[in-house]
């Protein structure tokens, strides 16, 4: 059952085109809240950019759902007397990808500055010596600039945040394919549970809030931020999962989880249990597919910071399969996005607000 | 979904071990998103 509809999905081509760096998410929240805003009560932004709706205000009992609106970046580190700039990580970003791509440097006072990562010539590279694999300390960008004065002209200075061009396509009508659907998608997701729940006009028994937290490639720290500010009782997070059916990926080690079989469902420390059996119980009632996989220390995902704060809150984790994380060539099965929509938003009108999630009452 | 290098996980490891024999071991497990603070800020080990 396809719940995305043409004008959502324009919406989602309009946000992943829209640059929203690790730190700098400020006008892909906004494009988001517009989105977002027929849909909720109220809307709220804190100091560092996380922002959330609130359906159905004033309730005793909250619930999150929420995914991540920041995409993995790079920052100016250094520009050489040639005018050639070398990059920081600006969060998980990859070195093996950039030669060869194109690039926007973003400007303080707005607007970007096009350049590309440039790479040495097959005939010109010594494939003996150790510097011929791409490395953080040898990808530097080229801007077209004589010199380095010439960059500064441009208003390019150290601290000035990169971003990979690629924009969003869709592959054989099945897959969405883009720059940073980790997790912009997540995002997308939730928005479209508002949606959903306004359209048919579902009463909730609790507020519901709505988030889109900024930095969590950096350390999920919107999220921590914002989980203390709203304190909610349960919180639904939504981030990507690595398909780990394409080539050159051990199973053994990252789990057996395909693209179209399904949202992932995590087994962690940190996923409260009896908050998972209600997301499989949702899941089996309403025949939506779903995967599982197991994670020890740490999901990864804002999970983590929502079920560690405030004393502990029962959280969930609810993933979609994604090729190629962290490539401009991120890979979503549209069956996938949709089967996750319905799940959460499935999985909403099952919490009632008397939910017991201590583990145990009585000896 | 975050990425952290292996040799940032190892480091935490590390610091976790020494942290738990050394000092304030709850700390850290309570905290446990915050691990990454401890990488890249290792002057909150003084907290
Ligand atoms: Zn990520």
């Amino acid at each position: 059952m396809h719940v995305i509809t043409p004008e959502s999905e324009k919406f989602l081509q309009q946000y992943l085109n829209n640059a929203s760096p690790t730190g700098f998410e400020a006008s892909g929240q906004q494009l988001w809240l517009k989105y977002l805003q027929p849909y909720i009560d109220e809307w709220k932004l804190d100091t560092y950019g996380t922002a959330y709706g609130i359906i159905n205000p004033g309730k005793d009992f909250k619930v999150v759902i929420e995914g991540h609106a920041d995409e993995i970046s790079w920052f100016v580190n250094y520009i050489t007397d040639d005018g050639f700039i070398h990059v920081i990580r600006n969060g998980g970003s990859d070195h093996m990808i950039a030669p060869s791509m194109r690039v926007h440097v973003h400007l303080r006072k707005g607007g970007t500055v096009e350049g590309v990562f440039g790479w040495p010539a097959i005939h010109t590279r010594n494939e003996k010596e150790s510097n011929n694999m791409p490395a953080l300390d040898n990808i530097t960008i080229d801007l077209g600039a004589k010199d380095r004065e010439e960059v500064l002209k441009m208003g390019v200075h150290v601290g000035c945040v990169v971003t990979f061009q690629d924009t969003f396509t869709v592959v054989n009508n099945r897959y969405y394919c883009g720059r940073a659907l980790d997790n912009r998608i997540g995002g997308f997701c939730v928005a479209e549970v508002a949606r959903l729940l306004k359209e048919n006009k579902d009463e909730l028994p609790f507020t519901l809030y709505v988030v889109n937290s900024v930095q969590e490639e950096v350390g999920l720290r919107g999220a921590e931020m914002v989980a203390e500010t709203i304190k909610p009782n349960v919180a639904i997070v939504t981030d990507v999962t690595h398909d780990t059916h394409t080539p050159m990926i051990n199973m053994k080690k990252h789990g057996d989880v395909r693209a179209g079989n399904g949202p992932s469902v995590t087994y962690a420390p940190a996923v409260h249990n009896k908050l998972l059996d209600l997301i499989i119980e949702t899941a089996e009632e309403k025949s939506i597919p779903f995967q599982r996989e197991a994670a020890s220390r740490y999901t990864g995902t804002d999970t983590d910071a929502f079920a560690y704060s405030g004393g502990g809150i029962p959280s969930a984790l609810i993933s979609l399969p994604l090729r190629y994380m962290h490539t401009t060539v991120e890979m979503a099965h549209k069956d996938d996005v949709n089967n996750l929509i319905r799940l959460i938003y499935e999985l909403l009108k099952k919490i009632n607000t008397s939910h017991d999630f201590r583990y145990f009452n009585k000896l | 979904m975050l990425y952290v290098r292996a040799t940032e996980v190892q480091f935490f490891f590390f610091l976790c071990l020494a942290n738990s024999f050394q000092q304030d071991f709850t700390f850290h497990v309570r905290r446990l998103p915050s691990q990454y603070r401890t990488v890249a800020r290792p002057a909150l080990r003084q907290e």
